[in-house]
């Protein structure tokens, strides 16, 4: 997504390339550093393909100062002579991305799997990332993470280009400016009360504070903040990078404005967010749990081997995972709490976790990580 | 002095002269047969044709695009070989995008400055994958930083294409239909066409879904299967050869991003001027074109790097049915990539097989009256490569 443009300073080719020297001329290239670049024109895409699943999208034809032309992708639509303002001189990146029409700043609170995956495409649209966590040891990791998957598909050059808008901190006062701050730590009421205290302290006003959670009640957690207008969910999904949805979670108190905005950079990053009212487990995990549990419950049942229920799902539904194998990775005592959980929020019947699974749980039988669950897994 | 450095030396002795002496194609559309049957049916039509036997033929240049992406089978060449038992012939694959063909017959003539006999084989299976993954396919054809990564499929930079068009000289979508709305009307005249069958009205193109903003789904050639085989020689065997004026290929940059305007294609109009003076003529006197239509957009970029009319005017060709089976000079008679089908690797083969026909006077219900010179068009991607081919009667 980063167009580099070279030129001689001799006989004024251009490359796209990076090369370092004039073929014809030997000389030394130069890096083109022209400001702004206008829109000359635009298409609106209506056909997936492999890398490109969400349509429409947008390409725009730019054209720099220099009359070089680049095509670049964007999820809004754009008017021809309109001009977008280049960044570091380096290359010309549509300021328009942001919510403000203007390259965003998104703080990211955690180190995990997660938060590594959201710096990783805030970055790849060319918007700036800070990221907190507690000790120097676990950010030198996670930029590690990162500047490897941002190695994929690219150059070292180009690799180097997205990466300059990442910084790490453990301080929460370097978020004083952000635009966004994405909490994404542990599922711990008492560290997510921490965390927004303190960022309800040192964020402008204006910053929107939204939570990764996918298992906590964003009103309830909206408490914790002192200004829950300009608090909601925001709500990724594994593995980050690749897949579309974002779940868009209003508070009892959030505002429309606060939503609309959420939407805008969710778009800006590549997303494709839906907008819903809070309520346990959201969406997915709501409709995953169920299925999941009613897996258990035929296995219960003695309707099929395990294995059949796990071929029908994976051949019937085209699931690459079966439920009781999913279960096994995402944990049995997970699946087993997840489950408690949204019992104890609904106060439905149907949420009961179904009794196998307490089972396997309480014998110590996780799944995956412990080797054996539904299914045994070789050392 | 372009017709000197780009072609062999056997050229420049006066008097040598170069053939097409056998064509072969299949059905073009959605075909049950597999690539190996596609070839061995192009061919098998091919040498028929031409009355020829297999062990006539010294080399095979056979062109094929994406069966390494889409179908997992590369080594093509070794694959004809498989196809002939007991041949051990030369035989090379060339792949320049949507023009590998064109450039396949563009090295087969060359060749024949060792070889007397040579065929040409363009093939394409592209039905039976996903049209996500097709797609994909396709744009490996771009660059895969400046392009692929942007979004930039095929029918995004003809679209983009199609905008900067329209908006300096004026060309309009209704413009765009009138391309569409010929090449079915000739493929209905066409039994080996893919859409022979399909009778397209204005009001169908209209409500067609948008591809790319400005371009619909009937501004777009198909996905298709199919195979095309050419027989070039050094001699004139017999009243239907048909003789090869001049022979052009050229290259550009892979995307639209590295040029300045994206309205023309340098390297078509380059081929196009070294081909009028191999073939020691100017634009006009050309009776018939096969084009690469891949878009309708590109039929009029066509008409106008080949000379046939300054920038920009092509619409008022169009809008006059100049390009017409009756009009003054019938483009894309057999139906063109938009309806004769567009099997990338064999287009190029499969342009000239229309040509050779209409030259020979046995196009049947789609022939042109006066057709004594017939000029093929191939792209490449956005223009990246383009080949052109002149061909005349004797």
């Amino acid at each position: 997504m980063f167009t580099m443009i070279k030129t001689c300073g001799s006989c004024k080719r251009v490359y796209y390339y990076d090369v370092a020297e004039c073929i014809f001329c030997d000389k030394e290239l130069k890096g083109s550093s022209s400001g702004s670049s206008i829109v000359k024109g635009f298409t609106e895409v209506n056909v997936p393909s492999l890398e490109h699943e969400t349509v429409p999208y947008n390409v725009m034809l730019l054209q720099d100062n220099d009359g070089n032309l680049s095509l670049r992708k964007s999820s809004e639509s754009h008017i021809i002579g309109e001009r977008m303002t280049g960044k570091e001189g380096k290359n010309e990146r549509p300021e328009k991305a942001g919510a403000a029409g203007r390259i965003i700043t998104a703080g990211i609170i955690g180190t995990g799997v997660m938060s590594e995956g959201i710096a990783q495409i805030f970055l790849e649209r060319g918007m700036k990332v800070i990221l907190v966590s507690r000790t120097e040891e676990r950010l030198k990791a996670a930029r590690e993470e990162i500047e490897d998957a941002l190695l994929k598909g690219r150059t070292i050059e180009q690799q180097k280009i997205v990466i300059a808008g990442l910084s790490t901190t453990t301080r929460y006062e370097d978020l004083a400016a952000a635009d966004i701050v994405i909490e994404s730590i542990i599922e711990d009421l008492a560290a997510k009360r921490e965390c927004f205290a303190k960022l309800s302290e040192i964020c402008s006003p204006k910053t929107l504070i939204v939570t990764n959670t996918s298992s906590l009640s964003i009103t309830e957690l909206s408490k914790f903040v002192t200004r829950p207008e300009r608090f909601a969910g925001m709500h990724f999904f594994n593995p980050v990078p690749k897949m579309a949805l974002v779940e868009v979670v209003k508070g009892l108190k959030t505002a429309e404005d606060a939503i609309k905005e959420i939407v805008s950079i969710s778009k800006a990053i590549g997303k494709t967010p839906v907008v819903l009212n809070d309520t346990p487990a959201f969406i997915v995990n709501r409709v995953m749990a169920a299925y999941l549990n009613e897996a258990v419950l035929l296995l219960e049942k003695g309707v099929a081997s395990k294995e059949d229920i796990d071929a029908s799902v994976r051949m019937g539904l085209n699931h690459p995972l079966g439920p009781l194998s999913l279960i096994d990775l995402i944990g049995v005592d997970v699946f087993v709490e997840i489950m408690n959980n949204l019992h104890r929020q609904t106060g439905e019947e149907k949420y009961r976790p179904a009794a196998l699974a307490q089972e396997l749980a309480k014998k110590g039988k996780l799944g995956r990580k412990s080797g054996e669950g539904f299914f045994v897994y070789a050392k | 002095m372009p017709g000197i450095c780009h072609y062999p030396n056997y050229q420049q002795k006066k008097g040598a002269l170069m053939y097409i002496t056998g064509i072969g194609k299949t059905k073009f559309g959605i075909l049950r047969q597999g690539l190996p049957e596609l070839c061995y049916e192009a061919m098998q039509k091919a040498l028929k044709d031409a009355n020829a036997s297999i062990e006539d033929i010294e080399a095979i240049f056979v062109s094929n695009f994406l069966a390494g992406s889409a179908q997992s089978q590369l080594h093509i060449n070794s694959l004809i070989a498989s196809l002939l038992p007991g041949i051990d012939i030369p035989i090379i694959r060339i792949e320049t995008a949507c023009a590998s063909s064109g450039a396949a017959l563009h090295q087969a003539i060359i060749s024949l400055s060792k070889y007397k006999n040579v065929m040409v084989l363009g093939a394409e299976k592209m039905s039976g994958v996903g049209m996500k993954e097709m797609t994909s396919c396709i744009a490996e054809a771009g660059d895969r930083m400046l392009d692929q990564k942007e979004g930039v499929i095929f029918p995004a930079s003809y679209a983009l294409i199609a905008q900067q068009h329209m908006l300096r000289y004026g060309t309009t979508v209704d413009d765009l239909a009138l391309i569409s709305l010929k090449a079915h009307k000739n493929a209905n005249l066409n039994e080996l066409a893919h859409f022979a069958y399909k009778t397209v009205t204005r009001d169908m193109i209209n409500n067609s879904p948008i591809v790319s903003t400005p371009l619909r789904l009937f501004d777009c050639s198909p996905i298709s299967d199919g195979a095309a085989a050419l027989i070039i020689s050094r001699e004139k065997k017999d009243g239907r050869s048909i003789k090869i004026l001049a022979s052009a290929l050229r290259t550009g940059t892979i995307s639209l991003a590295q040029r300045k305007d994206i309205t023309s294609f340098p390297a078509a109009k380059a081929a196009a001027e070294e081909a009028y003076a191999q073939a020691g003529m100017t634009p006009d006197k050309i009776d018939i074109a096969e084009v690469h239509d891949c878009f309708t957009i590109a039929e009029l970029v066509a008409i106008e790097d080949l000379g046939f009319c300054a920038l920009g005017e092509s619409k008022g060709w169009i809008r006059q049915g100049k390009t017409s089976l009756t009009g003054q000079l019938p483009i894309n008679t057999g139906g063109g990539l938009k309806a004769n089908g567009h099997p990338i690797g064999a287009t190029g083969a499969s342009q000239v097989c229309e040509i050779v026909t209409q030259l020979r006077r046995e196009a049947g219900a789609r022939q042109v009256k006066k057709a004594d010179i017939g000029l093929t068009h191939n792209v490449g991607g956005v223009g990246g490569t383009v080949a052109v081919h002149i061909f005349r009667r004797e």
